[in-house]
């Protein structure tokens, strides 16, 4: 049988964190085999990094050592793999630096696996590993700017003519194709084309096109109380447009260029 | 449920990884139900919720060519092992006094089993001796060199690592000659100490390959 999670979901009735039904048969599979097998296997994309990471946990609690770091290093060249796909130099000034001290937070954690204030603080990497990789990200990423200080852009106030609010709705137009279409090359250039846009965009421009993206309304006339994109950035609706405008004026440029 | 939610007040960082699991691409309406959930979390988690959308579309371009050394990995590697040392000690220390610093398994050995050291793992007796006095940032050592450099001093790996880790210091029982108080040697990363200890270069492949 494979041990069960212990870990438990912080609202309402609390109830135990499980991972997905394909990771849980993997797992079954799994420790029918020996630990050569296993190390040998380590590297293959057919074994998923939690049932990978369930492995290197169980060596840790059993003592088998020599199999730990054997599987260890492996996973580290996945959670590696990961992290420079989604956070590549350029998306962040310290990107570099972000992943591998991610990383090294992520060696830190397996250690303490079973022991100290959160013994079992993995149980989010074997129930999803890219969505608890990201919230470790932003956990250092918090505590660096807790340290050095957030920078803060002041909001931008300008007349806006026709022709940049429609630039404005073709960015979020381009958005909306990020998540409608089909997995094909279209939609790989697509992304590219923002993914580029995006380092030209300021943090505000950013922030503005993402919660739109995100399906978030400009601002709202009728609910002063309802969530939006200028209250979100504590801005006026008249500012977000000009974001976005900017934004739409930035993906233009580059695809002119291209 | 709401109710519920706050009396267990988690922290910020279960909320995260909760979150994070639940929608790894958060659309507006999953967001919101989570700012009512945690008000007192609302900023942190639009911010993540922006990461996480970035995320998104950046997981879907192919990932870039560059950086493709193992430094990350190894330095991973080195602070699980770091940390793993320094997680176990408090337990040995309820059986038995620990002693006042980690055991230094360089420090016994003699000339001749310093040249033997040195042999077996393709370096020569300054590089030994910057082991021996802990001269190189131990983040900067590969898995595979800790491993050598327990072979070598015919030592366990958590004693070497417990070793590396530890704070620089003089080497008890060696002579001095000089008019002013000895100091500890300059520190170095991984590369440098190998490229500043006068091996050959086959020697500092070798090593550098570990």
């Amino acid at each position: 049988m494979v041990q069960p999670l212990t870990k438990r979901r912080s609202t309402g009735d609390r109830a135990l964190y499980t991972r997905s039904m394909a990771v849980e048969a993997e797992i079954a599979v799994l420790l029918d085999l020996d630990w050569a097998t296993l190390i040998a296997r380590s590297g293959s994309p057919q074994m998923s990094d939690e049932a990978l990471l369930h492995l290197i946990r169980k060596a840790h609690r059993e003592g088998a050592e020599d199999e730990r770091d054997k599987l260890l290093r492996p996973f580290m060249k996945r959670c590696r793999a990961r992290l420079l796909k989604v956070l590549p130099d350029g998306r962040a000034a310290n990107a570099a630096d972000l992943r591998s001290e991610a990383l090294g937070r992520l060696g830190e954690l397996i250690a303490e696996d079973g022991q100290g204030e959160r013994p079992d603080a993995l149980d989010y990497y074997e129930v999803g590993m890219a969505g608890a990789l990201a919230a470790l990200r932003e956990d250092l990423v918090r505590t660096q700017t807790r340290q050095t200080g957030r920078n803060v852009q002041l909001p931008h106030e300008v007349e806006l003519d026709a022709e940049e609010a429609s630039r404005r709705d073709r960015v979020a137009e381009r958005a909306q194709d990020l998540t409608t279409m089909a997995p094909t090359q279209e939609q790989a250039l697509v992304a590219r084309e923002f993914v580029e846009a995006f380092k030209d965009l300021t943090a505000d421009e950013r922030k503005a096109v993402l919660l739109r993206h995100m399906g978030y309304e400009e601002e709202s006339k009728t609910d002063p109380d309802k969530r939006t994109i200028a209250t979100i950035c504590g801005v006026t609706g008249r500012a977000i447009r000009y974001r976005l405008t900017n934004a739409a004026r930035k993906l233009s440029r580059l695809k002119e260029v291209q | 449920m709401t109710s519920d939610m706050l009396r267990h007040t988690p922290d910020l960082s279960d909320v995260l990884y909760q979150f994070a699991i639940d929608y790894p691409e958060p659309d507006a309406a999953q967001l919101d139900a989570y700012v009512r959930a945690y008000p007192q979390h609302a900023t942190a988690l639009t911010e993540f919720a922006i990461e996480l959308a970035i995320d998104a579309l950046f997981v879907n371009e192919e990932a870039p060519a560059a950086d493709l050394s193992d430094n990350d990995v190894d330095n991973a590697m080195s602070r699980f092992h770091n940390r793993l040392y320094a997680v176990r000690a408090p337990t040995s220390r309820t059986t038995e006094p620990p002693p006042a610093s980690p055991t230094n398994p360089f420090a016994a050995l003699d000339r001749t089993a310093m040249r033997q050291a040195a042999q077996q793992l393709h370096a020569n007796s300054v590089f030994i001796m910057k082991l021996r006095d802990r001269q190189i940032y131990p983040h900067t050592m590969s898995d595979g060199f800790y491993r050598a450099a327990a072979d070598a001093a015919n030592s366990s790996l958590d004693v070497v690592i417990a070793h590396f880790a530890g704070q620089q210091t003089l080497a008890a029982g060696q002579r001095y000659k000089s008019d002013g108080k000895p100091a500890t040697g300059a520190m170095e990363s991984f590369e440098e100490a190998v490229r500043n200890s006068g091996l050959t270069p086959e020697q500092e492949a070798y090593l550098l390959s570990l």
